[in-house]
This record gives structure tokens, C-alpha cells and sequence, in this order.
């Protein structure tokens, strides 16, 4: 009796480490103490907070300046630096601040996030031909994927119900084959795009 | 045996925490360009040369709405009939999505041929359908029409239509006392004459399973309801009554039909007990109601009635005999139908004095105008509730025709006319079911 | 070989075994329609007299040189017996169907007029023809004003 509690009890520490390790709770910025860490793109902030911009008005930059071409190369670091701008500039119009305090903004992990999601959001969104009458439907793709963007793995999670549907999901995956433009910290990776699902659903 | 459970649960715990991860990517939409489909001309393996090309009929289906484009024969790299002679390289260079190969064979039975046929997804090369069908040699053109039917209902989840026919009235112009009850295919075959008269006919209505029409005919002086069995051109009136017998609507189990009559003083709204010929009224007001459409699951009528002052559409449950005001906007909203799903219904709309047919979400009262011909009414819809048809008037030779529209606005057409005077279209429901 | 990769090579596995498709049966039918005709179609043989009474857009109300026409007509009907038909008409304009009742309207209001005028009610026959039987072809107010009317015909 005693052992199998013992043996349950180990077992549930380990669930527990791995857990808090991948959530990072203590929020430990492990991008300091990785060999290719790179120092943070410098830009100027205007505001005296460094305020997170929603996510959606980000992604739209992003998006506007990545790709009419979802799969040409492009210059990350440039891309960012270009988004991170543009958010200024509208940031700066938007009000008037009376002290103008230089502060440094970290290309930080949710926007990256955020960044490679649209990127793979555009490569899927350029080969989906949704069939018609898609209209209140919706399938989730799990998908598992190496760094270099291969995919390798593809699994309909949620069926929404219509044969036809579903396999327009995963014939864009298919199509796809390997994303392109997503190198990035592979903790990062492993973290949020090793697997992930995809949520097809038209609006 | 302890030391296997810690490990079974260490293994549970172990795989479970590969699915962790959070990340949900939304697709919110997709490619502009339509789906693209290549169909190998099939092999013909009788002793005479074919009367028609299968791969032609479907070519014209599926480009008949913009939703498709179908790679012609000339474009092709290969040739296969058997899915172990295709090539998926071939297909993927040419960016074809779907693959449709085939042979005609040889019946058994006098008159008949069989079709072997396959449709394949080339993008990850597999066999999506696969199927003989057969019917006789006399209709190749059916039976191009239901492949095309089956290419569509795979990709697309919801059935094709090009088996359909519709009914209409037709009024020439070179003969003011000629009215036609006609039927036609979808692709403008097969147009025949029904039912003629001297005096108007009107409302044509399909039963749900095909096989009869109902209309409205004036040949006795007075208007009254009709049924006619298309196979052997039976007809059958139904009971009359003192003044207005129009507006024939059957309900969807086949058992009754909603009608107006106006033997009450006013048109009402009644229901028709085809198995005892009775009638039984269903609205009661001073005003006019008219054009009443069934709910595809049975539950309400949709009526137009001019209650509140001018047309509006009311709708009618038929459980709890409630009726409610639907439209709110414009001052003549009428001839409404429901849309397969039941939640959207198709109207004439009013705007600005001109006519138009408007498609209005029956949850958030959202409309949208679909059409911007002129004098536009009695919408039809297609039994997969993607295409409208309707009747209007070509302004430049100021001609009665038949119009059409994709639910979504995109695509429009019109099917020209020969006599000048087609009216009052009805889509047939689904007519070849597997 | 990580553990997840061996779980997805076994679902595939799985999935594939099972995916093996198998043949529909359809059969094309070969439904084709036949004409009818109808023995009866209405006439007018014993017409004697037809006069027409016309109308505003969307409106059944009789107006002066209606009402007059309704009077004289009236007489003469009740001096010789006869029996009348009213037909009501519309312009093209609005749904087929509603324009079947609001012509009822407009042969109903005659009808109500020539009984006030001692026409017998048993005498009287009314019917619509919506916009069905219109006088004038033609998309344009000069035409609509001709078809919005009543046929008051004795036989």
C-alpha cells in the first residue's frame, strides 16, 4: 500500500516539474542564459510605460509588412524593426506624453509568438480553398512540426462535422508541406510551435 | 506489479504533456481562386462512337457558377483511366486539386451502360470516390449531370444541383391568350410543355418528392388549385371555394399544402388535408394574407400580409397558431421563401420604389439585397440553398426572363428567353437521390 | 524515436488500414414528364356588355367617374336582368400573388357599389386576375395606368 503511494507520489512530482517548466511560472527569462542569445533590437519608446500593444493591431502591422509572397525569404530582424517603428509612429500620434523617456523594447516572447503565427497563419491562408457554404463551420488540425518547418504529423482533433470541410483543412495542409521563414530560439519553438493546432474557421 | 503501475502512470504522464501546448492559429479564410478540377476524358469501351462526351457536360456544370475551373483536355500531361496509371506529379504540376478518371463499359442490359469512375485528391493522392454507375444510354447527358452532381457534393459537403429542373410559366408575347406550364434542365435541355391553356396559369409548386406539381389555373373563370403527376400528366383539382384558390405550398411531408383562400371575405391563410380534401383555416384577419412557404423542418409557415398597413413577411407556428412580424424595413416586403437551413428566408424587397430580392438572416434580422435588375420578383431557391432564380424584366427589349444569382452575390446570370414571357420559376428539389 | 512519433506512425497505420474505400452504386434515373391538357377552358360567348373602371396605384377606392359609370350601369343591368362579372386587374408592379387580392379588392369594392345601386348580390360574380391579363404591355406609368382597372361585364 505504502509503495504504491510512494511510486504515485514521484510520479505526480514529475508531472509537476515538467508542468511548471514548460509555463514558465517563476518567468524566468531564459534568453539570457542561452549561447545564441542575441541583445534586444534597441527602439525608443515615447510612453513612460512600455505598454503591450493588442494583439491584434500588431498582428495587422506585421502582416501588412511581411508578405504579399508568403513563401519568399525574408529578413526577420528587419521585419521587426519595421513593425516595432510603425507601432511608435501610431503610438506617438495617439497622444501626447509630457515626458519623453528613452526605453528599450524587448523583442519579447508573446509578440515573437504572435510574429511566426501570423507567418504561418498567411501560408495556409494563401492555399485554403474553403468549400461553399462554409459558413458556422470550423475543424481543428493538431499539427507537429520540426524546426525546419516540415511538418509531420497531421490529426483532425475537431471534426466540424462535414467531410468536405474537413479535407479542405487538410489538403492546405498538405499543400503547405514545409512552412517557410521560421527560424527563431529554439526554446521558443519547442515552447509554442513544435505542436499546435490550427483552427480553420471562416468568418 | 507496483513498479508497473508507477510506470504505466509515468507513461500517461509523460505522453500527455507532449499535447500541452497552448498555440491555436486561426484560419478565418482562405485563397480567392476557385477549386481547380481535371476530368480525364473517359475511356469508351463500346463498339460505337460515343453520342456524347461526359467530360464536356461536366466541364459546363462545374463552371456554370464561377465555383470551378476545369482543366480542358489539351491541357492534360496524361491520360489515365486506372488509379494505378496516374501520375500525381503530372496533376500537381498543373495545380489541379481533384482528379475525376473513368471508363464507359458494357451493360448486360439492353440499352444501358455502366460507368466505372473515380474522383482523387491529388494533393494527397487519394481515392475520395469511387463508384459504378449506370443508367441508359439514351440520357448520357443525366448522367453527366449526376457525376458532376457527386464531383460537387465531395468537395463542396452539400449536393450539386445539375440534376435539378425547373418549372416555370411561360407567356408569349406573340400570343396574348396563351399561358405555358413548362419544365426545363438546369442547362436548358429537356424543355418541355407541361400543361397550356388560353387562361393565366401561376404559382407553380414542386412536391417534395418530385414527382407532382401544384399550380394555379384560371381555365374554369376562377382561380383554382391544381395537381399535376408529371410521369403521366394526371391532373387533379383540389376542393374549390367561393373566390380566390391560389398560392399552392406543399408542406414537407408530402400530406398538405398551404393555400389562400378568400371565402371568408379576405385572404386568409389555410391548410389542404390532401388524404380527406378539406380545408381548414389557419389565419384570421381582415387584411390580405398570402403566399405562405413552408419551414423545412415542417414547424412554421413563412405568409406575406399587409396586417401592419403594407406587405410584410409573418411567420406562423404552426403548434401554437403565434404569428410574428419578421421585416421591419422598406414599406413591401412579400413572397418571402425559406432557405434549406430554415434559418434565412428570400424576399421581394422594396427599395427606393424599385423591386429587388433581398436575403434576410431570420436570428439577427440581417439583410442583404442580392439582385439589381428591375421589377424582380418570385425567387426560387435551389434545394442546396446556394443559387436563387427569379423572374425579370430585360429592360433593353422589354422582355419577361428568368435571372439567377449565387446566394453570396458573386455570380450572376440569366437564361435567355425564346418567347419573351418566362415567369414564376420553381426549383425542383433533389431529384436523383443514392 | 521520440514517443510521439511512434504514437503517430501507429494511429497512420491504424487509420490507413481502415480507410480502404469501397464502391458506391448509383443508378441515373430516367424521369422524363408528360403534357396535359385541359377538356373545359373558360369563354365568354353571351358577353353583351364590358365597361372598366379604373384605379390609383395600390388603391381600391371608386372614384367619381367610377362611381358614375357604376350608377348608369346599375340600371341597366336591374331593367334587363342580367348577370354580371366583375374583373379585378393590377399593374405589374409587387408579388404576382398579392396583386391576385388586391384586384379581389377592386371587384369587391365595384361589386359593393352596385349592390348600394339595387343590383341583386346573387347577380353578381367577382374574380381577380392580378396582374395576369394585363391591357397594355409595357414598363412605364402609361401602361401601369391602364392595367390598374376593373372589367364590369353583363351577360
Amino acid at each position: 500500500m505504502q509503495n504504491l503511494f510512494a511510486g504515485f507520489f514521484i510520479s505526480l512530482l514529475i508531472h509537476l516539474g515538467l508542468v511548471l517548466s514548460v509555463s514558465n511560472i517563476f518567468n524566468i527569462d531564459l534568453l539570457d542564459f542561452q549561447a545564441d542569445y542575441s541583445p534586444p533590437i534597441p527602439a525608443y519608446l515615447v510612453f513612460e510605460e512600455p505598454e503591450l500593444i493588442s494583439k491584434k493591431k500588431y498582428e495587422s502591422i506585421i502582416i501588412k509588412n511581411v508578405i504579399s509572397d508568403p513563401r519568399q525569404k525574408i529578413n526577420i530582424e528587419e521585419i521587426i524593426l519595421k513593425a516595432d517603428k510603425e507601432i511608435l509612429i501610431l503610438e506617438s500620434k495617439a497622444s501626447q506624453p509630457k515626458k519623453v523617456k528613452k526605453k528599450e523594447l524587448h523583442l519579447n516572447d508573446k509578440n515573437t509568438v504572435l510574429f511566426f503565427s501570423s507567418i504561418i497563419e498567411e501560408q495556409i491562408k494563401a492555399v485554403w480553398k474553403k468549400p461553399i457554404a462554409s459558413d458556422d463551420l470550423s475543424v481543428e488540425i493538431f499539427l507537429s512540426m520540426v524546426p525546419t518547418g516540415e511538418i509531420l504529423g497531421v490529426e483532425v482533433t475537431r471534426s466540424s462535422g462535414s467531410e468536405a470541410f474537413d479535407r479542405s483543412a487538410l489538403i492546405a495542409v498538405a499543400k503547405v508541406e514545409k512552412f517557410e521563414n521560421l527560424s527563431m530560439p529554439a526554446k521558443l519553438f519547442n515552447d509554442n510551435f513544435r505542436n499546435f493546432t490550427l483552427v480553420f474557421k471562416p468568418q | 506489479m507496483k513498479y508497473l503501475k508507477n510506470i504505466l502512470l509515468l507513461f500517461i504522464f509523460f505522453s500527455s504533456s507532449y499535447f500541452y501546448s497552448q498555440l491555436r492559429i486561426e484560419i478565418t479564410g482562405g485563397a480567392e481562386e476557385p477549386v481547380k478540377v481535371a476530368m480525364v476524358p473517359f475511356e469508351w469501351r463500346l463498339d460505337f462512337p460515343p453520342p456524347a462526351y461526359l467530360h464536356e457536360i461536366v466541364k459546363k456544370d462545374l463552371e456554370s457558377f464561377a465555383e470551378f475551373s476545369v482543366l480542358s483536355p489539351e491541357g492534360m500531361l496524361s491520360y489515365p483511366t486506372l488509379e494505378e496509371e496516374i501520375s500525381y506529379r503530372d496533376w500537381r504540376l498543373l495545380k489541379v486539386d481533384f482528379l475525376v478518371i473513368g471508363a464507359v463499359l458494357k451493360s448486360e442490359i439492353e440499352g444501358e451502360v455502366n460507368i466505372s469512375y473515380s474522383i482523387l485528391d491529388v494533393s494527397r493522392q487519394k481515392n475520395i470516390h469511387k463508384a459504378l454507375m449506370m443508367g441508359s444510354l439514351k440520357s448520357l447527358n443525366r448522367i453527366g449531370h449526376n457525376i458532376s452532381d457527386r464531383i460537387y457534393q465531395k468537395i463542396n459537403g452539400i449536393p450539386g444541383i445539375f440534376s435539378t429542373r425547373i418549372a416555370y410559366v411561360d407567356k408569349p408575347i406573340s400570343n396574348k391568350e396563351s399561358y405555358d406550364l413548362r419544365i426545363t434542365d438546369i442547362d436548358g435541355k429537356g424543355d418541355l410543355s407541361l400543361f397550356s391553356s388560353s387562361q393565366p396559369i401561376l404559382s407553380p409548386d414542386w412536391s417534395p418528392n418530385g414527382k407532382e406539381i401544384a399550380y394555379v389555373s384560371f381555365e374554369e373563370g376562377t382561380s383554382r388549385i391544381y395537381i399535376q403527376e408529371l410521369a403521366t400528366g394526371n391532373r387533379r383539382a383540389l376542393k374549390h371555394e367561393k373566390g380566390i384558390n391560389s398560392s399552392p405550398s406543399w408542406s414537407p411531408d408530402g400530406k398538405f399544402l398551404s393555400a389562400v383562400l378568400s371565402k371568408g371575405g379576405n385572404p386568409d391563410i389555410y391548410l389542404y388535408d390532401l388524404k380527406n380534401n378539406s380545408w381548414k383555416q389557419l389565419t384570421d384577419h381582415y387584411g390580405i394574407d398570402t403566399e405562405p412557404d413552408w419551414s423545412p423542418n415542417g414547424k412554421s409557415l413563412i405568409f406575406t400580409s399587409n396586417r401592419s398597413g403594407s406587405p410584410q413577411i409573418y411567420e406562423l407556428n404552426i403548434s401554437s397558431m403565434k404569428v410574428k412580424r419578421k421585416t421591419f424595413e422598406g414599406t413591401y416586403n412579400a413572397r418571402a421563401r425559406y432557405l434549406p437551413s430554415g434559418k434565412k428566408i428570400i424576399y421581394v424587397h422594396r427599395k427606393k420604389g424599385v423591386f429587388h430580392i433581398a436575403l434576410h438572416n431570420l436570428k439577427t434580422g440581417k439583410i442583404s439585397i442580392l439582385t439589381d435588375t428591375f421589377l424582380d420578383e418570385s425567387p426560387s431557391i435551389a434545394p442546396n440553398g446556394n443559387v436563387i432564380i427569379y423572374a425579370t424584366k430585360d429592360k433593353n427589349t422589354d422582355t419577361d426572363v428568368l435571372a439567377g444569382v449565387t446566394i453570396n452575390g458573386k455570380t450572376k446570370f440569366i437564361l435567355p428567353s425564346a418567347s419573351g414571357g418566362a415567369r414564376e420559376p420553381a426549383w425542383s428539389p433533389i431529384l436523383d437521390k443514392y | 524515436m521520440t514517443l510521439f512519433r511512434r504514437f503517430l506512425i501507429l494511429t497512420a497505420i491504424m487509420v490507413g488500414i481502415s480507410a480502404c474505400s469501397s464502391t458506391s452504386i448509383e443508378r441515373t434515373s430516367d424521369a422524363t414528364a408528360v403534357s396535359a391538357s385541359t377538356g373545359n377552358v373558360y369563354s365568354e360567348s353571351s358577353l353583351t356588355s364590358s365597361s372598366t373602371v379604373y384605379f390609383s396605384y395600390d388603391n381600391y377606392n371608386i372614384d367619381s367617374i367610377g362611381s358614375d359609370k357604376i350608377k348608369n350601369l346599375a340600371a341597366i343591368v336591374k331593367k334587363n336582368d342580367l348577370n354580371v362579372r366583375v374583373e379585378g386587374h393590377c399593374d405589374e408592379r409587387g408579388t404576382r400573388e398579392y396583386n391576385l387580392a388586391l384586384g379581389e379588392k377592386r371587384a369587391n369594392a365595384i361589386a359593393e357599389l352596385l349592390i348600394i345601386n339595387g343590383v341583386s348580390r346573387a347577380n353578381i360574380m367577382t374574380v381577380s386576375y392580378g396582374e395576369e391579363k394585363p391591357s397594355s404591355r409595357g414598363s412605364n406609368e402609361k401602361s401601369w395606368s391602364k392595367n390598374r382597372r376593373a372589367l364590369i361585364k353583363t351577360f
